[in-house]
């Protein structure tokens, strides 16, 4: 392979590790589901399967419904890092793999905390994610995010 | 303005208005809902070395195919926008436990519209969907998603193992995912028949003005996956009846034969590492011989950043004469870089070198020079919205 390719190759990357992005930490964040919910608690190998479409269900059974921060929101980053050792982007990447094949439909996308709130009381099955700030009793805490 | 010009400016435009749109689309009206996605891939490549000006097949070479199922070759000459620029739009009507899904792709290779997917499905249970209608055949670990260039890690997938002449079937399949303890598991298993008119794969080995009509017939497979939180292995075998008919230049047609294709791959993305590899052999004793193909890449996440270097192997087994055989290796360096959580740029850099004895795309018998020697330069931007 000439040599000037792999030269140019080795500057590129030096380039991305100096502009290499942080991921900022915004808080603690909990795994919720509405308060009527049967959804005991949750461990993290069944959070990730739940948001990245690798099982449908809760361990009881019921249809997991999963509800994503919006894209613009640190907290989506902070979840899926945590979670799954993913960017927000690989995880859509691995949507845009199963929801353009037929194997799955992304989660749900919600404008902020109060409108997960909302569909988690509204849809049964609903689970999403939301900082400890914004916990009240409308919801329960299956799961905290590490 | 050319007609290929007014084109790429079209995808330009969609691709803008794609940038300020929601994610997906969802109407519901009395338990019916609509949803719309889509995916779009602009990239221009150019291949960098020099060499003899056209093979016997007709393409300027040194050329580099990118996409075998297409035909989507760069040659060289100049900038290349075609081989893999694409718009892909996906619509899906959802009525409880059943939805109807239909799936559009417009290629710059051929620039027109083909209707990729189209398929009902039936959710039996949170574990087991039926579907049945057109579908991708999901051979290898990408097939499936091959045209969502946001969903793979390269600018094109490596041709030494993505490249056959069916890409699709008609017919239907089960799909199963559970867990298992700490691990994901994953099922598909298939069965149905393609009939390709007009393939451009074999244009590639008959030449750009012939025209071959493709048959795989009873087709019967089933891949597993196994995943847990930064390792995922996939286990692949499919069996199906192969005949291809010649048309032009020459009426020729060959015996139905059968083959039987083994698959594995394994994936890691365990802190920062991520590591892709596949292996795939066919089996076609009753026609030629066999196909061995393997690639192993591996890269490092650095934020938004993916460096990634992959190497890739073709080989031909040829039982009557070894010397025919087709032998390719591929090297691809590759830079990743996630613009948003939906858009991405890539740059690659891509080495073809051609391992065959006897000469493969030869401009004439006489002068050895594949299509296989070249160096392409490729530069992509996809998104999903």
């Amino acid at each position: 392979m000439p040599i000037q390719y792999i030269k140019i190759f080795c500057v590129l990357l030096y380039c991305a590790g100096s502009l290499a992005a942080q991921t900022a930490s915004a808080g603690e964040l909990l795994v919720v589901v509405g308060n009527n919910s049967a959804v005991g608690s949750l461990d993290k190998t069944q959070v990730r399967n739940i948001f990245l479409g690798r099982v449908s269900s809760f361990p009881g059974g019921q249809t997991a419904t999963p509800v994503d921060q919006p894209e613009s929101s640190p907290l989506r980053d902070e979840f899926y890092v945590k979670v799954a050792n993913l960017s927000a982007a690989e995880v859509k990447a691995r949507w845009a793999q199963l929801a353009f094949t037929g194997r799955g439909e992304p989660p749900r996308v919600a404008d902020n905390s109060k409108e997960i709130k909302k569909i988690l009381n509204a849809t049964p099955g609903a689970i999403g994610y939301i900082k400890k700030s914004d916990i009240d009793d409308s919801v329960k805490i299956v799961f905290v995010v590490e | 303005m050319h007609s290929g010009n007014k084109k790429f400016l079209a995808l330009l435009v969609v691709g803008a208005l794609g940038l300020t749109a929601p994610s997906i689309r969802a109407e519901e009206q009395d338990g019916l809902s609509f949803r719309g996605s889509g995916f779009l891939t602009l990239a221009a490549g150019a291949v960098l070395n020099n060499g003899p000006a056209q093979n016997a097949s007709g393409y300027h070479c040194p050329c580099f195919i990118s996409d075998y199922g297409e035909a989507g070759v760069y040659e060289k000459g100049g900038l290349h926008w075609r081989p893999d620029s694409k718009l892909g739009l996906q619509g899906s009507a959802l009525y409880g436990r059943y939805s109807v899904t239909t799936q559009v792709v417009w290629r710059g290779v051929d620039s027109v519209f083909d209707m990729e997917w189209l398929y009902g499905d039936i959710k039996l249970n949170n574990n087991l969907t039926l579907q049945a209608g057109r579908k991708r055949l999901p051979l290898f670990y990408y097939s499936e998603s091959q045209d969502v260039g946001f969903a793979i890690p390269w600018a094109h997938l490596p041709p030494q193992l993505y490249g056959w002449e069916i890409i699709n079937y008609n017919g239907a399949n089960l799909l199963y995912k559970d867990q298992w303890g700490d691990w994901s598991s994953g099922m598909n298993v298939f069965g149905g028949n393609e009939n390709l008119k007009d393939s451009p794969y074999w244009k590639l080995y008959n030449g750009k003005n012939s025209r071959t009509d493709s048959h795989w017939s009873n087709i019967a497979g089933a891949y597993f996956t196994l995943g847990n939180e930064w390792l995922e292995g996939r286990l692949l075998y499919v069996q199906s009846d192969i005949q291809n008919t010649i048309l032009a230049p020459v009426l020729q047609a060959s015996p139905t034969t059968r083959q039987k294709i083994y698959g594995a791959s394994f994936n890691i993305d365990y802190s920062q590492w991520v590591v892709r590899s596949e292996f795939l052999y066919i089996n076609r004793k009753e026609s030629y011989g066999g196909d061995h193909a393997e690639l192993l890449g591996a890269g490092y996440r650095l934020g938004k950043w993916l460096p990634m270097a992959t190497y890739a192997r073709y080989r031909q087994s040829v039982t009557l004469d070894q010397t025919m055989a087709e032998a390719h290796d591929g090297i691809s360096l590759l830079l990743r870089y996630d613009l948003t959580t939906s858009s991405d740029v890539k740059v690659q850099f891509d080495h073809w070198k051609n391992r065959a004895q006897a000469p493969f795309f030869a401009a004439t018998p006489a002068t050895a020079n594949p299509v296989g020697q070249a160096n392409l330069l490729t530069l992509s931007y996809d998104m999903v919205f």
